[in-house]
């Protein structure tokens, strides 16, 4: 996974210094260049505070990352509900104190810019990217970089990566109207040299706190032989990139699970296996920056959810057939 | 109510600066004191203008150092950056607004004001005109019940939430499995989502 991600990484910040020395070929850009940037989150320490929207508020949270041991990261909310959120290696645990509680078993994602291409064209065929002017977030000179997408199937982004340390210092999602539908935006960031290791402890005494396992059962991930659904005619640059099953918790069944990418938007398609069970779920809503549709195909329920916009979700629905 | 720190120095000048209006507002808005449209007004020329989110990150640095509440483990340059921001305003009154001494109020009238800003109503929403999702209540409460808030005392928009959280989870961890990471926003995927709680097991 990790070679695939640094191939990724590779791939978009070599387009990123294309990007940034006007130039439209990314073949002409410095590998040693390119490699520094890509090791960037891999070799850099830092400390943070970045504010987004969540649920309609403006939350704030202070990031802590060491690059030892192969990568530590905290996280703690400075408003609104106390929580902290805990990675080593691939394995994150949230601690919400008030509640009494904290909840293991969540996989850990490279937080910045993981899902990228393995071919620049496959991006260069549904995204345009534009070089905007030297700014300054958090202190720290970056540079605007504009992702516009081309048709109307997924959405933009505008960004400032930081010249020096080379983290995304600002990235806002872009909607259909241009207007900014979520936002990451660092207010402070102070790169390191190392971490003390007590920063990157729980801010809290745990031991009074109540243990909670996430239960997901994946079978056969990237399996597609043993997939019942697919989609025909996924919407243009959609390519299958896992296929699998879950078992909801609560007595919830299985789940059939295609994931489908264009290399910087994923849309994720869920079919319950069995029948249906009360009234289904139909139609479109929001969680954040994620939008999601339900419907139902040949009496199972469907969801659909993705950084994405409606339109895109209701045609990985719509080209939906049970496999013969 | 007393105005803030912020607010009565954003409004200690009396030059005729296009931007008195929004600095008024921000704070305002900051201080719970901004409703409806203004506030609506507000958020968008913040979210418009870099100089304006600047402005408002700002202004909650100085209200988190003067409420005595900047994170613990607080970045080495933190206090002198507040300092310089205390420097660059110096009409701030000593005294604190009872909303700004009580953290609690100030949280609430916040989240107050922004939810009235972005009103987000789970499987209601309809957008160009086409149907709504369809979920009644029942079934709602019938649907993974909370081990931590119980679905008695749970809003229709926390029931929803809580049914959609499974599958936003299962779509990160398996783009995580994949290879493909998880956003293009960074952190964003394991920072967005509280209600997991409602979707964990014990062991």
């Amino acid at each position: 996974m990790r070679s695939k991600n640094q191939r990724g990484w590779a791939t978009f910040w070599v387009m990123m210094l294309a990007v940034f020395c006007g130039n439209a070929r990314a073949e002409e850009v410095s590998s040693d260049w390119a490699m520094r940037i890509i090791s960037a989150y891999d070799r850099l320490s830092y400390q943070g505070i970045f504010v987004y929207l969540k649920n309609g508020s403006l939350e704030t949270m202070e990031v802590v990352h060491s690059a030892a041991d192969g990568g530590q990261t905290r996280l703690v909310s400075l408003n609104g509900e106390v929580t902290e959120i805990h990675r080593r290696g691939n394995q994150m645990t949230r601690y919400l104190p008030q509640r009494g509680l904290f909840i293991e078993g969540l996989r850990w994602s490279n937080p910045f810019f993981a899902s990228v291409p393995e071919d620049i064209s496959r991006v260069a065929a549904h995204y345009t990217l534009k070089s905007g002017e030297t700014d300054r977030v958090a202190g720290r000179e970056c540079q605007r970089v504009e992702v516009q997408p081309r048709d109307a199937l997924r959405y933009g982004y505008r960004l400032c990566v930081d010249r020096e340390a080379a983290l995304v210092l600002d990235a806002q999602l872009i909607g259909e109207q241009g207007q900014v539908r979520q936002e990451v935006m660092f207010t402070q960031l102070l790169v390191v040299k190392q971490i003390d290791p007590a920063l990157l402890a729980p801010g809290m005494n745990t031991s009074g706190l109540k243990r909670y396992l996430v239960k997901t059962r994946t079978h056969g991930a990237n399996g597609a032989d043993a997939r019942t659904w697919d989609v025909v005619a996924p919407p243009p640059g959609y390519r299958l990139v896992f296929g699998g099953d879950h078992t909801l918790p609560d007595g919830g069944g299985e789940q059939e699970h295609l994931v489908y990418s264009d290399g910087l938007s994923a849309i994720s398609v869920f079919i319950d296996a069995g029948p249906l069970r009360g009234k289904p779920i139909i139609g479109q809503t929001s969680r954040g920056s994620m939008n999601a549709y339900g419907d139902v195909r040949e009496g199972h329920q469907v969801l659909v959810v993705g950084e994405v916009p409606y339109a895109a979700l209701k045609a990985m629905v719509e080209a939906l057939r049970r496999r013969p | 109510m007393s105005k803030s720190a912020t607010q009565q120095a954003s409004k200690a000048s009396d030059a005729p600066d296009p931007g008195e209006d929004f600095s008024a507002d921000l704070s305002a808005w900051m201080d719970g004191e901004l409703s409806g449209a203004r506030a609506r007004l507000a958020y968008r020329g913040m979210m418009a203008d870099e100089s304006r989110r600047a402005q408002w990150a700002r202004y909650h640095l100085i209200g988190d150092a003067l409420r005595g509440s900047l994170p613990e483990p607080a970045l080495v340059d933190l206090s002198q950056s507040v300092m310089a921001h205390l420097e660059e305003a110096p009409a701030r009154p000593a005294t604190l607004s009872r909303l700004m001494r009580n953290p609690r109020l100030w949280g609430l009238a916040a989240s107050l004001v922004l939810a009235s800003v972005i009103a987000v109503n789970p499987w209601h929403r309809q957008e160009g005109g086409q149907a709504g999702p369809q979920m009644a209540q029942a079934e709602l409460a019938a649907v993974d019940p909370a081990p931590v808030a119980s679905a008695s005392n749970a809003t229709e928009g926390e029931l929803a939430a809580a049914r959609l959280e499974p599958y936003l989870r299962n779509h990160n961890q398996a783009l995580a499995d994949a290879g493909e990471g998880a956003r293009m926003l960074p952190y964003l995927s394991m920072a967005e989502y509280t209600a997991e709680p409602v979707a964990a097991s014990s062991p």
